[in-house]
């Protein structure tokens, strides 16, 4: 369910391990249009812990083909404000974010129907990064008149 | 060892080095071919140089001079047995250095009033005593000056200092004693910082960023930074800030300005807006705050500050292509070109938009928000362009509020930014 991506950065300072934490996508509604995922990350530990999120927004969804080329990317392009976010996270507690992909590729064009993995990261303190499990999902052909 | 000139640091080095080594068991790996090794002994370099004027009588210290050349310094009268390079090779081995000069005897020989084990014997009876005198500040042999040295921080701890060498009976001219800096450890942006200066790490409930700039607003004195490092961007909430994290000691001030982002004339349809992402928060009574001043790191992308750099105006004009420099608790100081000017930016997952903004491309990442985004003129001195609030998710360019807006009517107004006497 995890993967985890680890820069260099040691000495943290109060901040916890990123390995105390899980980060997990779902899909949670899909049309022909688009579809809305949910990026959940969750205190695994027995213990209250503090995480830290880097900009805002501190997540990131990634959709790409199944050979792993890139397709789209929410934050492109974007502006993030530079804010360094530290949450307490109780025991079994979650922190969650969505996004809305619709179907088109880098430059806004719809993508092909067929299959593709979506990918959540959420930034910590740089360079540390939480990677979710690839979600698998179908982009579905369009109607004809999405095709204009 | 605390006083060392820099032409000497090389054999300090080689010293230090074999020290270390002995430390880690490794002697006997890093000691060339051609001299046994020493007996593996732990103590201090001092320590082992008081163990070579045992084996070498009348040996003062050794080390290299302003050329390179190496020096030994010998009390005059006491080498009776030794020759010359009978010493180099008993130096050599003792340091475990196997340079070609100490074995041919070809270094040079310094006369020397007092052999380092009778500076050693005087100063291990000073020392840790004499660091119970209020302003004493280091003791040292100093084998270039074949003396004592203790350094002091005022004139008041030297008679001080000399009223302890007379009573442990050792001779006046055998101690320098001198006034130096106190020596202090290196602050990063992220340690607390006093008087406050611009670039350092601030903190207000749940986040972090940076402390833009100290400023006056209406006769009050206070310091800039980003809006959305308040409770809540736009109004005013008193959100309280302590630097560099919340601890009894180290609140620093409270918001009192964040104008409220609203709908006006050039802001789109259905989105609210303002011409610049910055706060002000009045300074705590009794927190120290260097008007002008902006923390300097040591090298770009370092986090050590090194000095400060000093505002001396603001900027009037922004060009494409002009390179500018931000100091952040992040990334601390980075430099790059004006990509873009003026342009209206969306902030992501907000319906604001930020009027007129200009680009950077230099590094940036989350903590950053807050920093002060200056031009450097002419050393230290510099013109201050603005207050960074944003960048791109790659961390290659960050966007900043320009000086000209955040001091518009409708947004923080008039503020006094400058060094005093400066501009």
């Amino acid at each position: 369910m995890l993967a985890l991506l680890r820069g260099g950065l040691d000495g943290a300072g109060t901040l916890s391990d990123p390995e105390m934490f899980s980060a997990h996508i779902e899909a949670k509604a899909q049309t022909r249009s688009a579809i809305r995922v949910k990026l959940t990350i969750r205190n695994e530990s027995a213990r209250s812990l503090i995480l830290a999120l880097s900009g805002r927004p501190a997540y990131n969804i990634l959709v790409k083909r199944p050979d792993g080329t890139l397709v789209w990317e929410w934050q492109r392009g974007k502006i993030i404000q530079q804010i360094l976010e530290h949450r307490h996270l109780a025991p079994g507690e979650e922190v969650a974010f969505e996004a809305t992909w619709r179907y088109v590729d880098a430059r806004g064009r719809r993508v092909p129907a067929g299959d593709y993995v979506i990918q959540g990261i959420v930034t910590l303190e740089p360079p540390e990064t939480l990677v979710t499990n690839p979600l698998r999902v179908h982009v579905p052909p369009p109607k004809k008149r999405d095709h204009k | 060892m605390a006083h060392t000139p820099k032409r000497y640091i090389p054999v300090m080095g080689v010293l230090l080095g074999v020290m270390l080594a002995s430390s880690f068991g490794t002697w006997g790996v890093a000691l060339p071919q051609r001299i046994s090794p020493a007996p593996l002994v732990e103590g201090t370099l001092d320590d082992q140089l008081a163990r070579i004027a045992e084996q070498i009588p009348g040996f003062g210290g050794i080390f290299l001079d302003e050329n390179g050349r190496i020096v030994v310094s010998l009390v005059e009268g006491e080498i009776t047995t030794q020759s010359v390079r009978e010493i180099g090779l008993r130096l050599a081995r003792a340091l475990a250095w196997d340079d070609p000069r100490l074995r041919a005897g070809a270094f040079r020989i310094l006369p020397a009033r007092y052999s380092f084990l009778q500076l050693k014997e005087w100063h291990d009876r000073l020392f840790p005593q004499v660091f119970e005198v209020e302003g004493v500040t280091l003791t040292d042999i100093d084998e270039v000056r074949n003396r004592l040295r203790i350094g002091v921080e005022s004139e008041e701890s030297g008679e001080h200092v000399l009223g302890a060498l007379a009573a442990a009976g050792i001779p006046r001219e055998a101690v320098i004693v001198e006034k130096v800096e106190p020596i202090l450890p290196m602050e990063t942006l992220r340690d607390k910082v006093r008087p406050l200066v611009g670039g350092v790490q601030i903190n207000f409930p749940g986040y972090l960023c940076t402390y833009g700039f100290t400023a006056v607003r209406s006769n009050v004195l206070g310091f800039v930074t980003a809006s959305h490092c308040t409770n809540v961007q736009g109004g005013i909430e008193d959100t309280p800030y302590w630097q560099p994290l919340e601890a009894l000691d180290t609140f620093i001030g409270t918001e009192i300005a964040d104008p409220l982002y609203t709908w006006r004339f050039g802001c789109p349809r259905g989105r609210i807006c303002r011409y610049s992402d910055s706060a002000f928060a009045r300074l705590a009574s009794g927190v120290e705050a260097n008007l002008g001043f902006l923390a300097r790191t040591s090298t770009l992308g370092s986090l050590d500050i090194a000095g400060t750099f000093r505002i001396t105006a603001e900027a009037a004009r922004r060009l494409t292509g002009e390179q500018l420099n931000k100091v952040g608790r992040t990334t601390g100081w980075s430099q790059g070109p004006i990509t873009q000017t003026c342009v209206n930016t969306g902030v992501t997952g907000t319906r604001i938009v930020l009027l007129c903004q200009d680009f950077v491309r230099a590094t940036v990442a989350a903590g950053d928000s807050g920093s002060p985004v200056f031009k450097i003129t002419n050393g230290s001195d510099v013109t201050l362009y603005g207050l960074l609030w944003g960048g791109n998710s790659s961390g290659t360019s960050f966007v900043y509020s320009p000086i000209g807006n955040i001091q518009r009517s409708d947004e923080l107004g008039s503020l006094r930014t400058c060094a005093v006497g400066s501009c």
